[in-house]
């Protein structure tokens, strides 16, 4: 895609194709953008500055400068060293706390990313993907958009209890209110996903600037056009988030992986004759008597 | 005090004081090097439950012997023998041939057994071993006495294969550990046997735990400490244990003790090449962050099909192209794959997490199905999603050949 930036990560066997486009806007109401971006193959991320405490740009820039000290460039990570790295942005960001000069202001910032990370030998290599707050991380396969995240905010609570419809949550009163940050406690309990590696993926990490804006809809059809923007398919979207009325600071990084040399088709999962089990299974209800 | 026959059987001797056993097979090596650790006059039980964890099916072929070591004869020996070995105590002769399980037996007075492989040529010579375990077609117990008389003179064969050749002869033996025993033998052997066991009915050794231990068994110095094996020929230990590992992806812990190629276990060497060549390729890459991952809990591992062990940890999910969703808590699974490319291995298949020291099995939701074989047990289904308990020992068995086993350190 046009606007794209390209890197080649290299793998024990064979490389990883890794193209990616990523913008941050201000926006067009807020007068400071608190979000920050972080896209340096083979890490890719946004962080949210929250909005109404002290320092939030301070905060989710600080997420982007610890992650740039612990992650090496161009190399794959163990899934342990992303998570060093969330912690280490944690600290970070407390440490912008104790500085604070306005009272009990906490410094705060939302993380939502995806890395090639490394799961050693017996694993091989896998998305990571990590949440904590309520930006947001999709997957999109080319035909449907699947929000991999879940939210940690407290209208999804309500949803998730089933007080209140996902429809409702987005007008609800509290759907600014996250329920974890980084820098409000002294340990960070992000969410994590590993997906196998393999083909293409596309991955899209986006601040609630961008979701709150466009629904899952809109978002599958700009994906599913051409990226005729400068800044690419991150690009297009900002815009599009922008176009509708652009509240909040909007940062969108969208991540295209191919990956070659998989001859496992992932979907497959052949059904076995059962004759094997069909021949213990009188013993087995023997020994669950016994 | 016993003595060996290294020759190419493929069979391994584990010999302890009181006790001799040969296995053969192809994870003979591992076995007899793990059951040398237990092996003792009255181990019988502990060492069958052991042979037969898999089931009679893939119980190796093996010939045990144990005896209360009293004075200068061998007491009452017990012998068990499977398969392809014969034991010759006498006149009596006791044969694995022929019989589906195993033939027991109980011989007073014993004076001089042996346990030979149907494959063993006699050439090789008797070489002396106190405590150990070596690659050998046959044993004889007792072997020559320390001072270098051989019980039974065998001829000297010059065209011994073995590079050890001048064997029995060198009575000055070579080989240390004979020293310490046979001091053992005379300071403490006379003081025991006025009051040890005289002929004992079968009925009355079977349990009895509490016997005077002979000399063998207290006076044996540090060099026989348990914690190493005493490995004679090592050499051709290590070839043994090679191979085993080397075992195809799709069938090797599935049967330990895998006895043969009749029932289609065999591999194709174009396989072990290939595994190896993929192993060595795939080990640059872990190399940076190895250190950082493997160290958990040491205590769990799992034997992986191709004979590697993952450190469980504290838990580890295993599938054709593991995933994991949505966990917090800051500490993250290991993924394992296994059954690359195996239609029949779900994605993420099964899950094998370390609570409260207890190690639990979760089928997830796996297409196929798994099944749990606790040691000496018929195997289990799980049901899926949900968490079972199993000791360790445990085989786990995904289905198409892919099994694991729960082992400890």
């Amino acid at each position: 895609m046009p606007g794209d930036v390209e890197g080649v990560v290299a793998l024990t066997r064979g490389s990883a194709l890794i193209a990616h486009s990523a913008r941050s806007d201000i926006g067009r109401v807020r007068s400071v953008n608190e979000d920050a971006v972080f896209a340096e193959s083979p890490v890719y991320l946004v962080a949210d500055g929250m909005g109404g405490h002290a320092k939030g740009d301070a905060a989710s820039q600080a997420v982007v400068e610890t992650f740039r000290l612990h992650i090496e460039q161009g190399t794959p990570p163990s899934p342990e060293q992303v998570l060093d790295a969330i912690h280490s942005s944690n600290e970070a960001v407390r440490a912008l706390s104790d500085r604070g000069e306005e009272g009990t202001a906490v410094a705060g910032t939302t993380l939502a990313g995806v890395a090639l990370v490394d799961a050693g030998d017996a694993g091989g290599y896998h998305w990571m993907a990590f949440n904590i707050g309520d930006s947001r991380i999709y997957s999109w396969n080319g035909r449907t958009l699947e929000q991999l995240s879940v939210d940690h905010s407290a209208v999804q609570e309500l949803v998730d209890a089933g007080l209140i419809s996902a429809e409702d949550a987005e007008r609800h009163p509290e759907r600014n209110v996250i329920t974890r940050a980084l820098g409000a406690d002294d340990v960070v309990d992000p969410d994590v996903w590993l997906i196998p590696a393999t083909g293409r993926q596309v991955f899209l990490v986006c601040s609630d600037g961008l979701t709150k804006e466009l629904d899952d809809d809109r978002i599958a059809a700009i994906l599913a056009g051409d990226a005729a923007h400068p800044a690419g398919m991150a690009g297009e979207l900002v815009d599009a988030a922008l176009a509708h009325g652009g509240r909040d600071n909007v940062s969108v990084v969208v991540v295209e992986s191919k990956i070659g040399g998989d001859d496992d088709d992932p979907d497959a999962t052949r059904d076995r004759g059962d004759e094997a089990i069909e021949v213990t299974r009188p013993r087995d209800e023997g020994g669950r008597d016994g | 005090m016993a003595e060996y026959r290294a020759e190419a059987s493929g069979a391994v001797a584990a010999v302890r004081p009181g006790a001799a056993l040969l296995v053969s097979g192809a994870s003979a090596a591992t076995v007899a090097a793990e059951l040398w650790a237990v092996l003792a006059p009255d181990a019988t039980t502990a060492v069958l439950e052991r042979l037969t964890a898999d089931g009679l099916g893939r119980t190796p072929d093996f010939a045990l012997l144990t005896w209360q070591p009293a004075g200068e004869g061998l007491g009452g020996v017990r012998i068990i023998v499977r398969g392809a070995f014969e034991v010759v105590a006498g006149e009596v002769v006791v044969s694995g041939a022929a019989v589906s399980t195993w033939a027991e037996r109980f011989v007073d007075d014993a004076e001089r057994v042996e346990i030979a492989h149907a494959d063993a040529t006699g050439v090789a010579s008797w070489l002396p071993i106190v405590d150990g375990v070596v690659a050998a077609a046959a044993v004889v117990v007792p072997g020559a006495s320390p001072t270098g008389e051989a019980v039974a003179p065998k001829p000297m064969e010059t065209s011994a294969p073995e590079p050890v050749a001048p064997a029995i002869s060198g009575a000055a033996i070579p080989a240390a550990p004979a020293i310490p025993v046979a001091e053992a033998d005379d300071a403490e052997t006379l003081a025991v046997t006025e009051h040890t066991i005289a002929p004992i009915d079968e009925e009355t050794i079977v349990g009895v735990t509490d016997f005077i231990r002979p000399p063998e068994a207290t006076g044996v110095p540090p060099v026989a400490a348990p914690t190493a094996p005493n490995v004679v020929p090592a050499a051709a230990i290590v070839g043994d244990l090679d191979e085993t590992i080397a075992r195809p992806i799709g069938e090797g812990a599935s049967a330990p003790f895998a006895p043969g190629d009749h029932d289609g276990m065999t591999v194709a060497s174009a396989d072990i090449r290939r595994l190896r060549a993929e192993r060595e390729a795939s080990r640059p890459a872990s190399t940076p962050d190895a250190p950082a991952t493997a160290t958990d809990s040491p205590g769990v591992r799992v034997r992986m099909p191709d004979g590697s062990f993952e450190p469980l940890g504290h838990e580890i999910v295993l599938g054709r192209s593991p995933s994991v969703s949505k966990v917090s808590g800051g500490r993250l699974p290991r993924l394992v794959t296994i059954g690359h490319g195996d239609p029949d291995i779900s994605r993420s298949h099964v899950r094998l997490a370390l609570e409260g020291g207890t190690v639990v099995v979760t089928d997830l939701h796996s297409r196929n199905g798994t099944l749990v074989v606790a040691p000496g047990r018929a195997p289990v289904k799980l049901r899926a999603g949900e968490p079972t308990p199993v000791l360790i020992g445990t085989v786990v068995d995904l289905g198409g050949g892919w099994t694991i086993q729960v082992v400890g350190d």
